[in-house]
């Protein structure tokens, strides 16, 4: 599964839980797979998903990425939120079909009552637009680091200083809870009991990267203004964004380095209990007598 | 790393220690994992005729010869110095070396179950001879600073190569190649164990060196076979070989999870597990390194909790083939218990005591736990339960082992803090 489908799983798993009536939820995640029914509602993560020709399906669909044929019946709704779905002639969907993203081929003679909810996101920024959210991402940061950076001077430099220092034992850190947490909280999501959970939990993955993304501000601004740990923070950060937003330009490794550099500062907040105290390897002991 | 000291300096035979040993003990883990333990598999029920169910209490027999075999020959290193003698632990891994070499040579030809039975009760003698003679070089060839890094490197390459190499489970392309990476092997052992190469005299007296010959967990004081410390690691690791033995025994059953990822005929399967072992392996071996050993084993508990609840969930609510994450996230969490495996044992360990407590750590916690469960799924085999019921048995388990590590850190250090209360200022 595609990191980036994990906010729409979220919120498709929101969608069904306001269904009445949903009980079991089946999901697809990769390979050519046939859709049949057996559970209250079908989640396509990837892959291929066919609803066979003859076949009726009693289930909701949700489609978050993949590509999803139908040539039977589907005795739900249909909901897109990316993807790309195919309805033949003999296609048909009893409910709504309601998209947010992604793209339909819907052939003629196919009952499939396609509604666009809300046009999708497009990739492509004019460079007003872009110039427009990086202002208002460097106006964000500035408050923030201002404010941790003032407030919080001896954490963010312990953490900066287990980035510095421990480079690899951080980003091992910050690579295995990102992995781990962010595949639990799927799977709890799945549970739907503990969707809440979940979306708590994604929420203060968010608030620990953007304290990651402030540490290595504080650690690049420190350089410039050591004597001032909040005005070091807020320039520090607008320079990693925008040093950020120049790799970005250059092709796979640009948009590594910069996630490279997150996870080692998550890995580093982790380490140091976000900084409430230094992190010291353990060190091999003298041999007694 | 102390290895890039040595490098600075130039100290190659001490690097060349450092090869020999991460060539030995992957090569031998990878021989356990390939011809052992898969081979096996294929030799008993196509060649022989066995049904699944002999060839798997053939298997349990290995684990307790071999258990036996390295308890035995663990003891008798340490009481006759053995441990502490470069020379003569070359030349009796040459002795086993041959003989696996005939017995991996003479395998495709097995015919008759008793034929099969003598070759399994061979092969465990040399497997439990191997074991705490192949650690028992440790204290010789790698500093203790860089037996985490060390243990990822031959964790790495064994789980890479027997993911890459052989894709057919079949015991004539596994003797094939085993033979043909052995017979080097021998050469190039016999030379090192008869030729006595003078690089080797050097490294010979590394073990009177405290930066060799003391490990990590044996500072300030030695660790006792009969201590706390010792029997909760074995216990531990105990733990997490018998969770593993006994879910995957159900997997490799099961075609769907089995043919999608482990057998599948797709080679880019195999290699992104594969990958995904070296990488755990680095990860584990940097953890290893930096955080204390308790941390290490809630990891690996939790991570096999996690896996199997994610297995469970998939056989109740995914459709079609199973997807990857899931043996990805297995091949991760076993990298992180072999390593730990391999790094362990020499860290509670001294010249005087690595061959016993290898081959307690090695014989008990790794092959007696798979006895064990190989004896508790053919139970439940017989007891016709679920799938679903027998993957959830693993998962509390883990999640019980798991919880169990967090209690008794906790209670350890309310003992040690209570402790410190109790002493007169």
């Amino acid at each position: 599964m595609r990191p980036e489908a994990v906010p729409l799983l979220v919120v498709a798993l929101l969608l069904i839980t306001a269904q009445p009536g949903v009980e079991s939820i089946s999901t697809v995640v990769d390979g050519d797979q046939r859709i049949e029914t057996g559970a209250d509602a079908v989640v396509v993560l990837d892959g291929n998903a066919t609803v066979a020709a003859g076949t009726t399906v009693d289930a909701s669909l949700y489609v978050l990425g993949g590509t999803v044929r139908i040539d039977g019946t589907v005795d739900g709704r249909v909901t897109q939120m990316a993807g790309d779905v195919t309805a033949s002639s003999s296609g048909r969907v009893t409910g709504s079909y309601d998209v947010y993203g992604g793209t339909q081929t819907v052939a003629d003679g196919a009952d499939v009552p396609v509604e666009v909810v809300a046009e999708p996101f497009t990739q492509e920024r004019s460079p007003a637009e872009a110039a427009g959210l990086f202002v208002m991402q460097a106006l964000g940061l500035v408050v923030a680091g201002f404010i941790v950076g003032r407030r919080y001077d001896a954490l963010l430099s312990n953490v900066s200083d287990s980035i510095r220092h421990h480079p690899v034992v951080s980003v091992t850190v910050g690579l295995l809870a990102t992995v781990t947490l962010l595949a639990l909280f799927v799977f709890m999501a799945f549970t739907i009991v503990l969707i809440p959970v979940t979306v708590l939990g994604l929420v203060g993955g968010m608030l620990v990267y953007l304290y990651a993304y402030t540490c290595v501000g504080y650690l690049i601004g420190r350089r410039l203004r050591p004597d001032q740990p909040g005005l070091a923070t807020a320039v520090g950060s607008v320079l990693f964004l925008a040093a950020s937003d120049l790799l970005g330009l250059v092709p796979v490794v640009g948009g590594l380095v910069p996630l490279l550099v997150l996870l080692t500062a998550a890995g580093a907040v982790a380490i140091t209990y976000f900084g409430l105290r230094e992190f010291h390897p353990p060190t091999l002991a003298a041999v007694g007598d | 790393m102390q290895a890039t000291t040595y490098l600075r300096e130039r100290q190659w035979p001490i690097l060349l220690g450092y090869g020999l040993f991460v060539s030995v003990l992957a090569a031998g883990y990878y021989y356990n994992l390939t011809f052992v333990q898969l081979g096996l598999i294929d030799l008993g029920t196509r060649l022989v005729g066995l049904t699944r169910f002999q060839v798997s209490v053939g298997m349990a027999g290995l684990a307790l010869v071999a258990v036996v075999v390295a308890l035995a020959t663990g003891v008798a290193l340490d009481r006759y110095g053995v441990s502490r003698d470069l020379h003569a632990k070359l030349r009796l891994l040459w002795g086993i070396v041959v003989v696996q070499l005939a017995l991996t040579l003479t395998a495709p030809f097995l015919q008759t179950a008793t034929q099969f039975g003598a070759w399994i009760v061979l092969c465990a003698a040399a497997i439990g001879a191997g074991m705490p003679t192949t650690f028992s070089l440790v204290v010789d060839f790698v500093p203790v600073a860089d037996r985490g890094p060390v243990a990822a490197a031959a964790t790495a390459v064994a789980y890479f190569l027997a993911n890459v190499y052989p894709t057919q489970w079949q015991i004539e392309s596994f003797s094939l190649i085993m033979s043909g990476a052995m017979a080097p092997a021998v050469l190039v052992l016999g030379y090192l164990a008869f030729g006595r190469p003078t690089f080797l005299d050097r490294l010979a007296r590394n073990h009177e060196r405290p930066e060799f010959g003391i490990g990590r967990f044996c500072r300030p004081t030695p660790v006792r076979t009969r201590s706390y410390a010792f029997l909760s690691a074995v216990a531990l690791l105990f733990g997490v070989y018998f969770i593993d033995s006994l879910g995957f025994l159900r997997i490799i059953e099961t075609p769907a999870y089995i043919y999608t990822s482990w057998q599948s005929p797709d080679f880019g399967v195999h290699l992104l597990i594969g990958g995904v072992h070296v990488v755990t392996a680095a990860m584990a071996g940097v953890l290893y390194t930096n955080f204390r050993r308790r941390w290490l084993f809630l990891l690996v508990f939790g991570l096999f909790g996690f896996t199997h609840l994610m297995y469970v969930f998939d056989i109740r609510a995914g459709i079609g083939d199973a997807p990857l994450l899931m043996p990805l996230f297995y091949s991760g969490a076993v990298s992180f218990y072999t390593v730990l495996n391999f790094a362990i044992w020499p860290d509670m360990s001294t010249p005087e005591t690595i061959g016993r407590h290898a081959a307690i750590g090695v014989g008990i916690a790794g092959f007696l736990a798979t006895f064990l469960s190989t004896a508790v799924v053919l139970y439940i085999k017989t007891e016709e339960v679920g799938l679903v019921s027998h993957l959830t048995v693993v998962d509390a388990l883990s999640l019980l082992f798991f919880f169990l590590v967090l209690v008794t850190a906790y209670a350890h250090r309310m003992v040690g803090l209570a402790g410190e209360r109790g002493e007169p200022s």
